[in-house]
């Protein structure tokens, strides 16, 4: 096996990895904030491919306002889905049951949205930019490049928002202890909102990046909200930098496996390193360990 | 007018009463204390008065505006800062970024920095391990801290609930100084305690809690002598 | 007084990892006396509490029962031998009816059960819950499934009774009921054990009180002798209140 195909996979999961990182990470920030799963999330990701093939593809936007375009409206899709069917089940009982439940919902209803909209064909979106860069015998597409640039900076300008701006500080203290945050001032209940809408902002993001390389459908979404279920728990819930890892660690893992079998089972190998990394460490690679 | 004023407040837990017609009045700069055996409602009527809860009946006046309904991230605006039981640090966060919280939602948010020194002053401990993270601090420290962070709201009422609880009695000593301290800068105390000894060593009136009624109130000797409190606290 | 006790703590110490919870506690309790367990929070009146009733094992110490060694055995086998607890949240059987509860109790709790039904319903008479008989469980209010609670433990017949805050939560009037059902017990010659929090309705049927604070006996005696004992008043005063005066 050359050298050169093995480390071309690595950099390719690395890329497609912080595609996955920049998903979870918003599952993760939804879990850490709010203390519930958002099934919808895959849906959020799937209408921010839609909205770039319609703005890039249709339209003729240039791919960067596409872009743009795309992650505003999920971002303000989000804050809807949280206002309308969200905000009021959480002052009542079994609210991280009922979230499921009404999450889900909302995902049945955009695929559905999407199905009657677009059709079930697969649309293509051209490449942002073109060409391959060839570095050392390997080869990678300007695209794969243009993902990973876009990754760094929005990983690190969330990261810099949490740790640097009184945004971030009310944002963690809501997830560290929310009554303690409501007594310094926090409206928490605004920052339910925020967190929804940015964490839908992220999906957009990271399918508008993603859109060229896979195919726009409606059901676009099943596949990365499993593995961003798989990539929250490797991290270790509510962990933004096990997010992070963990989406890196499954690209990798899932890029090198294919070398050694084939695409069907990406799939099979990501969950079983899930599932010997949750045997060794229950809490994933940065959760907090939880004591009965 | 006093500072802070509860008339009639009745809290419920679901179907059970937890607080029934309590009344009390803080002046400016006193120190008031409410002691009471456990499970008397002290630590539900302090999340009443911070809006945690909203009480069934009765209003809370704070320099003459009503608070009972409003929400609780406002209060700290008006000048009410409450150290809840078991203290309720960021735990994942630095001493720094718990002051900072502490001035979150206050006008004060403008002078942190300054405000971050001053209230290091006070309390040394706590300047020396600035970027420690309040999840590994000692339970003193951790007191200091959450009694910092409120400070850093220049509050006008400070609200603490049972500072003491698992606190060696050395450090229950300077915490007791820290208050007094505190007080005499201008800041009006309500301190809610079990303890009933430390919260009479250091507060003017009292109030005597027992199972969500205001069983006695007065001057702190008027309840040095008392059999009533003994009796709350024992049964008999 | 040479009675010899029906139950007796002997150095019962447990500790969870490294925080000593019971250190050395000791005591006696005899037939048809009421011995209530009283201690502010974090005492160890739980721990101690399950250990008697063999929900956990003590890291050491023993328990006796009539003279004979139960520390080591299970929760099922002290209840043949007549040992029967409350919890503090009562969870009856929802769907059975009241008197169907108290029958399985009849039925399993003795050693030659009979699900007699006709002691079941004197039973549910005593405890005032005979308009309840034949209603679901899951129907009852507090007070009443409180008091359901109660006779399933007294329908095996115990000879000691374990009592876990049976009173919380309850109305005063609800709290006499069930104290009237208690000080009932004393005829029938079952010591009973009692832990509690609503400490008036304790004083007022209690025989005797210990108290624990942080893991060790520091009372004995009768209710009015314990509420005057300075290390009682220390321990959930905080002191003798006469000291506050010193500023």
């Amino acid at each position: 096996m050359p050298i050169q195909l093995v480390v071309a996979q690595i950099v390719n999961g690395i890329i497609v990895g912080s595609m996955y990182a920049l998903f979870a990470s918003g599952l993760t920030l939804i879990w850490g904030t709010m203390k519930m799963l958002n099934f919808a999330h895959g849906e959020f990701f799937m209408l921010g491919g839609y909205l770039v093939f319609f703005c890039y593809a249709v339209l003729g936007i240039n791919p960067a306002l596409s872009t743009l375009i795309a992650v505003v409206a999920i971002f303000l899709l989000g804050v809807v889905v949280e206002r309308v069917v969200i905000h009021h089940l959480l002052s009542h009982p079994v609210w991280q049951l009922t979230t499921i439940i009404a999450t889900l919902g909302v995902s049945i209803f955009l695929q559905n949205l999407a199905l009657h909209v677009w059709g079930p064909e697969f649309h293509n979106v051209p490449y942002f930019v073109e060409g391959v860069l060839n570095l050392f015998g390997i080869r990678i597409a300007y695209q794969r490049l243009l993902i990973l640039g876009v990754s760094c900076v929005s990983i690190a300008a969330l990261w810099f928002v949490l740790k640097y701006t009184r945004l971030g500080l009310a944002l963690r203290a809501t997830a560290q202890d929310a009554d303690a945050a409501q007594l310094y001032g926090v409206n928490i209940l605004s920052i339910y909102t925020l967190t929804f809408g940015l964490s839908a902002g992220l999906a957009a993001l990271a399918a508008a990046m993603l859109a060229p390389i896979t195919a726009v459908n409606p059901y676009m979404g099943l596949s990365p909200l499993l593995k961003g279920f798989v990539v929250v728990i490797l991290g270790g819930l509510g962990s933004f930098a096990g997010a992070i890892l963990g989406g890196i660690l499954l690209g990798v893992v899932e890029s090198l496996g294919v070398l050694f079998s084939s695409t069907e089972w990406s799939d099979v190998i990501a969950f079983t390193f899930l599932v010997l990394v949750i045997w060794v460490r229950p809490w994933g690679l940065f959760g907090v360990e939880e004591r009965n | 007018m006093p500072l802070l004023s509860v008339e009639r407040i009745s809290s419920y837990y679901g179907d059970a009463r937890a607080l029934v017609d309590i009344r009390l009045e803080i002046e400016e700069q006193e120190i008031v204390a409410v002691i009471g055996p456990n499970g008397a409602g002290k630590t539900t009527m302090l999340r009443t008065i911070s809006g945690l809860i909203r009480p069934r009946s009765g209003a809370i006046l704070f320099r003459g505006t009503a608070i009972e309904r409003m929400p609780a991230h406002h209060l700290i605006r008006l000048g009410i800062a409450h150290v809840p039981e078991g203290r309720r640090l960021f735990p994942q966060m630095t001493i720094r970024e718990n002051l900072l919280m502490g001035a979150y939602g206050a006008p004060s948010w403008r002078e942190r920095g300054t405000l971050i020194e001053e209230v290091c002053d006070l309390f040394p401990r706590l300047k020396e391990r600035i970027g420690q993270l309040a999840g590994t601090l000692s339970g003193g420290e951790r007191q200091m801290l959450a009694t910092a962070r409120a400070l850093m709201a220049r509050p006008l009422l400070l609200m603490l609930d049972e500072p003491s609880l698992g606190l060696a009695p050395k450090v229950v000593e300077t915490i007791l100084a820290i208050i007094q301290d505190i007080n005499a800068r201008g800041v009006a105390v309500l301190l809610v305690e079990q303890n009933a000894q430390l919260a009479l060593k250091v507060a003017a009136r009292a109030y005597l809690l027992e199972t969500g009624v205001m069983v006695k109130s007065g001057r702190t000797a008027d309840f040095l002598t008392d059999e009533s409190v003994r009796r709350s606290y024992l049964g008999v | 007084m040479n009675r010899r006790p029906i139950l007796t703590a002997d150095k019962v110490r447990h500790s969870f990892g490294g925080l000593v919870v019971l250190d050395g506690v000791s005591f006696e309790a005899f037939s048809g006396e009421i011995l209530c367990l009283i201690g502010p929070n974090g005492a160890g009146k739980t721990t101690l509490f399950n250990i008697i009733s063999g929900a956990l094992l003590p890291s050491g110490g023993h328990i006796h029962l009539d003279g004979r060694d139960i520390t080591r055995l299970k929760p099922s086998v002290r209840c043949r031998l007549g040992i029967a607890r409350s919890f503090q949240i009562p969870q009856p059987f929802a769907s059975l009816s009241v008197l169907e509860n108290v029958e399985v109790a009849l039925e399993f709790g003795q050693d030659n059960g009979r699900g007699d039904s006709a002691r079941a319903r004197l039973w549910l008479e005593r405890a005032g819950l005979t308009q309840w008989l034949d209603a679901p469980a899951a129907e009852l209010p507090l007070g009443a499934r409180k008091k359901l609670e109660l006779v399933r433990v007294l329908a095996t017949e115990p000879r000691v009774v374990l009592l876990d805050e049976v009173m919380g939560g309850l109305s005063p009037e609800e709290v006499d009921d069930i104290a009237a059902i208690v000080h009932g017990l004393k005829a029938e010659n079952i010591a009973v054990i009692f832990v509690e929090h609503v400490l008036r309705a304790v004083m007022s049927i209690a025989d005797r009180i210990i108290v624990l604070h942080q893991g060790r006996l520091i009372a004995d005696g009768t209710p009015a002798a314990v509420s005057h004992d300075p290390a009682v008043i220390e321990a959930y005063l905080g002191g003798a209140l006469d000291a506050a005066a010193q500023r």
